[in-house]
């Protein structure tokens, strides 16, 4: 009996392989049957792992009135537009009175496609981030980019980049500005890996609030200064803008208005504790009120229930359908098996016992399911690769 | 002698009734005998060579081999028996399609733990597929043989566990007029150069010549032709 496993490897797998398009395709079929109920169990626990820690980030979340999914994606996510009408002296109810501390965030803009970040350098201090090269944004023009974002984009401490015009046809608004990238952060397997980070003024930049021209009475461009009132120089429209702001030149960027007036998109707010959290939410229940002020926690298990309850439904079709699957498998097998009588006729008549043919033929199952639990595996290891789409979809 | 049999009488039921019977007289085969059981067909020559190989046990009389009756031995014996002391030949090959020439011959040696798989078992596996003139397409798959090579594998796969006794079942019954007499030849050449006997049940007449005997069996449901 010892040769007995050998010769049953040896002549499974020169079944298996005499007629592979139908071992293939049954393995196939048991494997992704048996794989996708897996799958999307492991993908949903991924999901939900990564949303709730992402949730964690911040207990709140100040943003103008209207959708609060919209806020939360966009605000923890990156992967939605807040709702627009919050300013920065918005930010005064929360920190004014000591209750606790804002984080903008501003959000809208692309370089090379990838979502650029406008926030402060309180973001970073707060949440213990420090870039694995380089050094955080100082001024106007820098950037500070996600490890994915480096990686997509080949880039280092050092490197420039352009943003992205809002739109071809919008020639009067948003203009590329160039970015110098400052550092680089650690991969964190959060939605931070995939952005680029700048300071606010950049970010108002981006949109047009800030930029950086000559004297207009020094410019040699002609109909650059179309008038002066007493100290006031008015420029035209000839003027050139510089876009540019490396080099030293930062600087002179400037904005045209209050920037306590300038808009953001949102904030994370940390209360001082959770009175300060009580009365803040308090703050922000008015019937005439402006803004919102989520709990991304709260907000997250409602999504994770709703994700979950077609998640069950989905899992208990695949559940269904997998066993359905394993039954017509076996039935093909037994076919199979049936239609190879002869050849396990003549094992019987050359000397073979029962057990032994029987022997050979579990053995060819067993590898079958093998290949097919392999299939399964892959399909369970990988479903979580696909959290981030999960993710983009529950934000809509 | 190697084989001896007693007067056999076999018989299969359905229900109540006898649906077939076969009587065979007593014979005895000694090494290097080549004997043709001559029958038309239904008439019990595949159920005789089922008895010699213990497949089928005789409800009367007893097939012995070296002096030892097959119905007295367990079942394991006789699967022991069939696979070390017999070796088969059949009409429709009954070679396995997943396995190549060499693997066909030697797939004895993989179905019964007294027989090891070892480099003796494989030179005598090529010496054979030499001998039966297919040692250059020993890797080749069975799809791609000729109804003659195919039955030239069956052959070697029947001697190279060196039997005593040689059982084939029509082995020319697949065959083109022109490859019978060359596949009968064989056969009994290799049995005799093995020094095995050899027990070849058919109804085809050209092939009659080269067997040392014939035994004439009939079809009987209601006794002995």
């Amino acid at each position: 009996m010892i040769g007995l496993p050998r010769h049953a490897f040896f002549l499974a797998i020169r079944s298996l392989r005499h007629s592979w398009r139908r071992s293939l395709l049954l393995a196939l079929v048991l494997g992704l049957s048996l794989g996708v109920p897996l799958a999307l169990a492991s993908l949903l626990e991924r999901a939900s792992t990564d949303m709730r820690a992402r949730a964690a980030v911040a207990p709140l979340v100040l943003g103008a009135k209207g959708s609060e999914s919209d806020l939360v994606f966009g605000a923890l996510f990156f992967a939605a537009t807040p709702p627009r009408g919050l300013l920065m002296q918005d930010l005064a109810r929360i920190e004014g009175d000591g209750l606790g501390q804002a984080v903008p965030f501003a959000l809208g803009a692309t370089a090379q496609k990838t979502p650029v970040v406008g926030t402060t350098i309180d973001n970073f201090d707060r949440r213990g981030l420090r870039p694995a090269s380089g050094a955080v944004f100082a001024t106007i023009g820098e950037c500070v980019a996600g490890a994915e974002a480096a990686r997509a984009l080949g880039l280092a401490p050092g490197s420039r980049l352009f943003t992205d015009p809002a739109s071809l046809s919008d020639l009067a608004g948003v203009f590329p500005l160039e970015l110098t990238v400052t550092g680089i952060l650690p991969p964190t397997g959060t939605p931070d890996d995939g952005v680029l980070f700048v300071d606010l003024r950049t970010m108002w930049s981006i949109r047009g609030l800030g930029h950086r021209h000559d004297d207009p009475a020094a410019s040699t461009a002609p109909g650059a200064l179309i008038g002066q009132d007493g100290e006031r120089k008015i420029a035209g429209e000839a003027l050139p803008i510089e876009r540019k702001a490396a080099d030293g030149i930062a600087a002179d960027f400037h904005f045209h208005g209050d920037p306590s007036t300038f808009p953001i998109d949102a904030a994370l707010v940390y209360p001082a504790d959770a009175k300060a959290q009580a009365i803040l939410l308090g703050r922000f229940t008015g019937k005439d009120e402006t803004l919102q002020l989520a709990r991304p926690d709260q907000f997250i298990e409602r999504v994770l229930e709703r994700i979950f309850g077609v998640g069950r439904v989905l899992g208990a079709v695949a559940v269904a359908t997998a066993a359905l699957v394993l039954l017509v498998a076996a039935l093909a097998f037994a076919l199979s098996i049936r239609l190879r009588a002869d050849e396990l006729a003549l094992m019987r008549r050359l000397g073979a016992s029962r057990g032994r043919v029987a022997a050979f033929l579990a053995t060819e199952a067993a590898m079958l399911l093998a290949i097919a639990l392999a299939i399964t595996a892959v399909c369970a290891l990988a479903a979580p690769l696909l959290a981030p789409v999960v993710m983009r979809v529950a934000a809509g | 002698m190697l084989i001896e049999t007693t007067d056999l009488v076999f018989r299969r039921m359905a229900g109540e009734k006898a649906a077939f019977e076969l009587r065979v007289p007593a014979f005895a085969l000694a090494r290097g005998a080549a004997l043709a059981v001559r029958g038309p067909s239904g008439s019990g020559k595949s159920t005789l060579l089922a008895l010699l190989s213990g497949e089928l046990l005789p409800i009367e009389g007893e097939v012995r081999a070296r002096g030892r009756s097959l119905s007295s031995m367990s079942d394991a014996e006789r699967r022991a028996y069939r696979a070390t002391c017999v070796g088969q030949v059949f009409q429709t090959f009954e070679l396995v399609a997943s396995l190549d020439v060499l693997e066909n011959v030697l797939l004895p040696f993989r179905l019964h733990g007294s027989l090891a798989l070892d480099d003796d078992a494989r030179a005598r596996a090529l010496e054979q597929l030499e001998r039966v003139g297919l040692a250059d397409k020993s890797r080749r798959s069975i799809d791609r043989l000729s109804h003659g090579e195919r039955q030239r594998v069956a052959i070697a796969r029947a001697l190279v566990t060196q039997p005593m006794i040689v059982l084939a079942d029509e082995p020319t019954g697949n065959l083109d007029p022109a490859l019978k007499r060359a596949i009968a030849e064989l056969l009994v050449l290799e049995a005799r150069a093995a020094n095995a006997a050899l027990v070849v049940a058919t109804h085809d007449e050209s092939i009659l010549g080269e067997f040392t005997g014939v035994l004439d069996i009939g079809s009987l449901r209601g006794g002995p032709r």
